[in-house]
């Protein structure tokens, strides 16, 4: 089998992004929680690729960190990619592919999660009935950030 | 100064009592500051207010940063937790 190209990985961020859109218009919450953080894992991989080196974990922040995703980017993008990162990687897991709504819940709970509501950095605890739509949107958007600059960045690097 | 002790201490400006975890990879330090003071600041204005001052700081030498990861200490238990 082919190993997967730098190409391969921009896609499948840009094509799962799409699949946790349509998961949160259909109120798909968990599923749509797990296909945003694999839209990141996927850009940030991308990057690793391209520096021929061997890819292991799913833990964003070290994927990141391996990539040196952010370095590449102008300042003010940077801080954002930067921000972007740091805020997803408590809120997704690779684990998450096996969780039902109740687990991540319990899992929100039980680890502390706090996440960006409106200007306010929130704890998912004090949140109320729809934390988890709230969590799956505000990783999206995060996710989207990261899949779309990365996304920049690789057709930048293709001219 | 080294690069490393002058970021150290742009951080520590910003945050002081922040715990820096950094190592240099591939040319470039990354790694993770945690710190209380991030607690209620946002993702983003944490990264404005720590890269403002390694800019001040460390003037050309700031190409030689790379990513910078910046949590409180709650948030940090559930970075660490999956590889």
């Amino acid at each position: 089998m082919r190993a997967q190209t730098r190409t391969d990985y921009i896609q499948a961020s840009v094509e799962r992004l799409k699949d946790s859109q349509l998961l949160i218009d259909n109120q798909a919450f968990a599923g749509a929680i797990y296909y945003s953080g694999l839209a990141a894992e996927s850009a940030i991989k991308a990057f690793i690729v391209d520096k021929d080196e061997e890819i292991k974990g799913h833990n964003l922040a070290k994927l990141a960190f391996a990539a040196n995703f952010a370095r590449r980017f102008k300042p003010t993008i940077r801080e954002q990619v930067n921000a972007a990162i740091s805020e997803a990687t408590p809120m997704w897991r690779n684990l998450f592919r096996y969780s039902s709504l109740e687990d991540l819940d319990r899992m929100g709970l039980e680890f502390h999660l706090r996440f960006q509501v409106g200007t306010r950095t929130t704890r998912y605890a004090d949140l109320g009935n729809d934390r988890i739509e709230m969590w799956s949107k505000r990783l999206f958007d995060l996710s989207s950030l990261i899949v779309q600059e990365g996304n920049r960045l690789w057709q930048y690097k293709k001219h | 100064m080294a690069v490393q002790e002058a970021l150290e201490q742009a951080i520590h400006a910003v945050a002081p009592a922040a715990t820096i975890n950094i190592g240099n990879e591939h040319g470039h330090w990354s790694g993770f500051v945690v710190a209380p003071e991030f607690h209620d600041m946002t993702h983003l204005a944490r990264q404005q207010a720590v890269w403002k001052r390694i800019r001040l700081d460390l003037g050309a030498d700031a190409v030689e940063v790379g990513t910078l990861l910046l949590y409180s200490p709650e948030e940090f238990d559930a970075v660490e937790d999956e590889e």
